[in-house]
């Protein structure tokens, strides 16, 4: 693994995601961003609760955030995890529209690298191979704990888990307990702290719709802007992205933690909602993204 | 030895002084062996170097195998017993937190599933192979419980990947976590293991008949006659194809010695040397069909060459290092010797099977029963890629396997899944081997 020599090496995200709400794609394109400025190491994404075309909006939005037009390398980079085995979910309607954006030639809007679903990981595979490539990872569960409880289970996984990984963050948004068995299981096996981000905090955090929108100006084609306008809503509760910033970020004073559960400091509200804003809506800082409909500056 | 009547034993073996000679299947033997349920089945792993070129290795298509091109090409004849299994990984292989060595790790963790300890020196770890576990439990019924071949002498000592020792680029096997089981490289040596000489044969007696040049076949011949005098017609005929065969390979061996194909233990060899690799490679695999078809062993491995392998192959035209081509950096001349080596493995690896195909057994064949995986740790051998390995999976598993399909996984599925339900086949049933998640479904339709 390469790594700037003097700087110290990112943590490593793993996000679990049903990438059903519109603050699931801005928290990952707030992953994205945080590794473009090694804030963050993106280790491992992947879906679980929702359909195929969940991995392939996730994908995208990975080639777009990367500038990548080819598949990274598999040495560093993990293809988006994503349970097979039937019965599938269905898409999120958020989704779907974003990856059927077509181009005035009729080509697909955005760079895939997923046309199969062999294209992308098998599930608990990924979710514990993934913890490995950092020395430091948090985990983002936004999901039903299905895939996670049984990589958590897998031979030999507790311990790589009680080596690598700092923190498990679980959004109740993300319908964790869709399996409550799993979530049940999951608490209960998993050897490092959980901490629990309740729907209200991604609640206190929601901002306008509008103003997420005209965040994403500097860029006339984006995958998480067209998710965000496809979710609707008047505001949008940030959930997601409250989660991914204090698994990366627990210092940052905008929450507090008690009895394993997280809250937001009321007087940092306001500020805290803009700088997750800021951060899921910006422009990554290097390198600039090619083809993907940037506005140069 | 003492035959009566016409039923044998499947552990008969012909003895001479000091001499033991395992026999093949015999009709005469079918009521100990009798329905194909309960025949043996047997295993074995080729592990090629240096990862494969697969823009020309992986069939366009899922399912049913249509005509094999580029490196497959050779085994198209034999694609009704052949699987191709795509999306597999060795994690462990990857650099992670280790850095460089990706050569030290592919093998290491090939058949481990394991994380290989960054180490030159002797405080090796790693895990138990899956051939390995297989001996644990069913190798207790054959003479050797495994038997590994290799076409490399193996150096046990010394740094050979950026850290990493020798003793993990060139043993495949390992009986434990911190010993490694090396490849037997010599001819000689596999051929006496296999036929010349059991424990109880004199070191003298050995010496005598090595140094007189007699073959084994002299040294069992009164036990040889007493025998045949017992058999039918068809298992006379079969003992004499047996007989030839042993004498054919004891000639070779002999053969190969004085031509100077002298394996030098500890040293590396400089590419360039006009080894004829397909006949070593012939020779080997010859001493495998053997060893299953007389049920020696159920298990074993061959390493067609060590990771990191600087082999060269003047029979196909390439005199530069197997190692040093894999980085082409996209060079195309570079590019096409690679695909040359890769399409020379394939070929000897079809060889091979045709032959297992070729020896009866009972109502069938050897390689209906047997499961053959061939791969490697690596695909991209110069990006050292550990996923998307190239596997074959051959053979019918004794009516196991479905072949004759391309079946594509999820990525990040571990190779080791393919292991444990090998394993599974035999009665092994591990809970897991190294890294693995579960079983690998898809590979029988029944």
């Amino acid at each position: 693994m390469t790594q700037d020599k003097g700087l110290p090496a990112p943590i490593g995200v793993v996000y679990n995601t049903s990438m059903a709400r519109a603050d699931a794609a801005l928290a990952l394109a707030a992953l994205y961003v945080e590794s473009s400025r090694r804030e963050a190491k993106v280790s491992g994404i992947c879906v679980a609760g929702s359909g195929f075309d969940a991995a392939i909006f996730c994908d995208i939005v990975a080639r777009f955030y990367t500038s990548s037009t080819r598949v990274p390398s598999s040495n560093a980079v993990l293809p988006i995890g994503f349970p097979s085995d039937p019965p599938v979910p269905p898409n999120p309607a958020m989704v779907e529209t974003t990856i059927s954006r077509k181009r005035a030639d009729g080509q697909p809007q955005y760079t895939r690298t997923i046309q199969r679903v062999t294209d992308t990981a098998a599930p608990d595979a990924l979710l514990r191979n993934a913890i490995t490539f950092s020395a430091e990872t948090v985990v983002v569960l936004s999901a039903p704990a299905t895939w996670l409880v049984r990589a958590v289970g897998l031979a030999g996984a507790r311990a790589q888990y009680q080596q690598h990984v700092k923190r498990v963050v679980v959004v109740e948004a993300g319908e964790a307990d869709r399996d409550p068995a799993a979530l049940k299981s999951l608490v209960a096996a998993i050897p490092v702290p959980v901490v629990l981000c309740g729907r209200d905090v991604g609640e206190a955090l929601a901002v306008p719709r509008s103003r997420i929108e005209s965040s994403f100006a500097w860029a006339p084609a984006n995958p998480v802007a067209d998710a965000i306008v496809a979710a609707g809503g008047t505001d949008v509760p940030l959930h997601d992205v409250a989660a991914l910033f204090y698994a990366l970020h627990p210092d940052s004073g905008c929450f507090t933690v008690t009895d394993g559960r997280l809250a937001v400091v009321p007087e940092k509200k306001t500020d805290c909602a803009a700088e997750l804003v800021a951060l899921a809506t910006s422009k990554p800082a290097s390198p600039p993204p090619r083809g993907g409909g940037l506005v140069k500056n | 030895m003492i035959v009566t009547g016409k039923s044998l034993s499947r552990r008969t073996v012909l003895k001479g002084i000091g001499t033991t000679l395992a026999l093949p299947f015999l009709d005469a033997m079918v009521p100990a062996f009798a329905r194909a349920a309960d025949a043996p089945v047997r295993m074995a792993w080729f592990y090629v170097p240096n990862g494969i070129d697969m823009r020309h290795w992986t069939p366009v298509d899922e399912g049913s195998l249509k005509t094999l091109t580029g490196i497959l090409a050779p085994l198209d004849p034999i694609k009704d017993e052949i699987l191709i299994l795509s999306n597999l990984t060795t994690h462990w292989g990857r650099p992670l937190q280790d850095g460089p060595g990706d050569h030290g790790r592919a093998l290491g963790s090939y058949m481990t599933g394991a994380q290989v300890y960054k180490t030159a020196g002797a405080d090796l770890k790693l895990g138990i192979s899956a051939d390995q576990i297989a001996a644990d439990v069913i190798g207790k019924g054959t003479r050797l419980p495994s038997l590994e071949v290799g076409l490399e002498e193996a150096r046990q000592a010394g740094n050979c990947d950026s850290g990493y020792s020798c003793a993990y680029t060139y043993n495949l096997s390992w009986r434990t976590e911190t010993q490694p089981l090396p490849p037997i490289s010599d001819p000689r040596a596999l051929f006496e293991r296999l036929f010349g000489a059991d424990a109880d044969e004199p070191a003298a007696a050995r010496l005598r008949r090595l140094s007189m040049r007699r073959s084994i076949l002299d040294e069992v011949l009164g036990s040889t006659n007493r025998l045949q005098a017992t058999l039918g017609g068809s298992d006379r005929r079969k003992m004499d194809e047996y007989l030839t065969s042993v004498r054919e390979i004891e000639q070779q061996v002999a053969r190969a010695a004085s031509e100077g194909i002298i394996i030098e233990p500890g040293i590396e060899k400089p590419f360039g040397i006009p080894v004829e690799f397909p006949d070593y490679f012939r020779l080997m695999t010859d001493m495998m069909v053997l060893a299953f078809k007389t049920d020696v062993t159920r298990i074993s491995t061959m390493i067609v060459g060590r990771e990191g392998s600087v082999r060269s192959y003047p029979e196909v035209g390439i005199n530069d290092g197997h190692h040093p081509l894999t980085h082409h950096q996209g060079n195309m001349e570079m590019l096409a010797k690679v695909r040359q080596i890769n399409e020379l493995h394939a070929k000897l690896f079809a060889e091979f099977l045709v032959k297992m195909k070729n020896t009866p057994e009972g109502d069938s064949n050897l390689l209906d029963r047997s499961m053959i995986c061939y791969g490697s740790g690596l695909s991209d051998g110069n990006g050292h890629t550990h996923d998307q390995l190239p596997t074959v999976l051959a053979g019918r598993g004794a009516g196991f396997i479905s072949p004759g399909r391309h079946i594509v996984y999820q990525r990040e599925t571990p190779v080791t899944n393919l292991f444990v339900t090998m394993l599974q086949r035999v009665g092994v049933n591990p809970d897991h081997i190294g890294d693995s998640t579960g079983r690998l479904p898809g590979i029988s339709l029944s």
